[in-house]
């Protein structure tokens, strides 16, 4: 397989299978409605995640979910800080109850799964961070790896 | 996919299995079967030990849609064509190796050839995703293919091909890397010309794209979200 070029949109590395040499993931942002990138950005530029503190036996992994706002070729620009109220519930049932930390990427807020009765912690992307496929990666992949850690199966 | 077929994905599939396909129809759904063959492909190329079996089993998959025996055993909710692909052929894999198993193979089975897709066939790159996040990652590779290779055909058809050529990378915007004023001369255009060329290019390929996206969806309202949801599995 040949080495793998850089994208020079967005900085993912491009697969040896993208369609044209093209980077796939920029290729779909291009497809996405330019309206539909504005109401994106207007209503939901952050999208919540859980990483489950602690799951009943039997159930699934937590599913991982991003959002993707950007598309277009100008990228989502929010102030790098959330705002979300205490109270507020994200996702339909993940309702915030305090931060509890922050970085390069997000906020972390200790959470409660009121459909699931569970504490959990979500973490929030920032907005402009999710114009960048491999950030976007990045959250996922550190998602799924927290995730497997505080499975209560697990070590 | 031809761009001429006035249904959608769904629609050839519902009518296939209500024995109402027209020629033109059975036709369209040959071609849909063709256009999704790699993706199928690659998730059973996953979940069996070599290739050649992959193969035989990817191909009896679309001979029993395309035969309509399985379409009328399922009943398709409405919703993403790609979701139900995929249910399908999980359904068709646990009914052969559940036969398989009662009769040690060997049934006879005569195999539709599907050459032209065989021509057309990637190897799963070697990675650690599960079947259904590999079959969803193709899923969306050949989507973008079959969207890109559609555009081409296009500008061919309109005496453009240097044109397609050398804007194609203008698909993604303007960058550092690569600027419309480094492409006007060798184009004999101005900057100007060039940028709208781009911005055109853009236009068609963004419609294509969502076009080709809704006819595998319930409706119109939902390609945005598919399109998101591709986004995330390229990213896996």
């Amino acid at each position: 397989m040949r080495a793998s070029a850089t994208c020079p949109k967005c900085g993912a590395v491009v697969p040896a299978d993208a369609p044209a040499g093209l980077c796939p993931q920029c290729l779909l942002a291009a497809g996405l409605a330019e309206s539909s990138s504005q109401a994106g950005l207007a209503e939901s530029s952050f999208k919540a995640k859980a990483a489950p503190g602690e799951q009943p036996p039997g159930s699934e992994k937590e599913p991982v979910t991003t959002d993707w706002p950007a598309g277009a070729e100008e990228p989502p620009r929010r102030p790098a800080d959330i705002s979300e109220p205490p109270g507020s519930v994200i996702a339909g049932r993940y309702q915030l109850l305090e931060p509890i930390g922050h970085g390069g990427m997000g906020v972390v807020w200790r959470a409660r799964d009121v459909r699931l009765n569970r504490d959990v912690a979500v973490k929030f992307i920032q907005a402009d961070r999710l114009a960048n496929p491999a950030a976007v990666h990045r959250f996922t992949s550190e998602a799924q790896v927290t995730a497997q850690l505080q499975h209560p199966g697990g070590a | 996919m031809p761009w001429s077929t006035p249904t959608t994905h769904w629609g050839l599939v519902l009518a296939a299995a209500e024995r109402r396909s027209s020629p033109q129809a059975q036709q369209a759904l040959e071609v849909l079967c063709q256009t999704y063959w790699q993706p199928l492909y690659a998730y059973i190329r996953r979940r069996v030990a070599d290739s050649v079996e992959a193969q035989d089993l990817t191909q009896a998959f679309f001979t029993e849609i395309l035969d309509k025996k399985y379409l009328r055993s399922v009943t398709p909710q409405r919703g993403r064509f790609r979701a139900f692909l995929l249910t399908a052929c999980q359904h068709f894999l646990s009914k052969h190796w559940a036969r398989a198993r009662a009769q040690k193979r060997g049934g006879g089975r005569q195999l539709l050839s599907l050459d032209c897709a065989a021509d057309k066939r990637r190897e799963p790159l070697a990675s650690d995703r599960t079947p259904e996040q590999e079959y969803e990652r193709q899923w969306a590779l050949t989507l973008l293919a079959t969207v890109l290779g559609h555009l081409e055909r296009e500008y061919i058809q309109e005496g453009k091909r240097e044109l397609f050529a050398t804007l194609k990378p203008f698909l993604l915007g303007e960058h550092a890397g690569l600027t419309y004023a480094a492409v006007a001369r060798p184009l004999g255009m101005t900057e100007a010309a060039v940028k709208m060329a781009a911005s055109r290019l853009r236009r068609r390929y963004r419609n294509l794209l969502r076009s080709q996206i809704a006819q595998t969806v319930a409706g119109p309202e939902a390609v945005d979200d598919e399109l998101r949801h591709l986004f995330t599995s390229l990213g896996r």
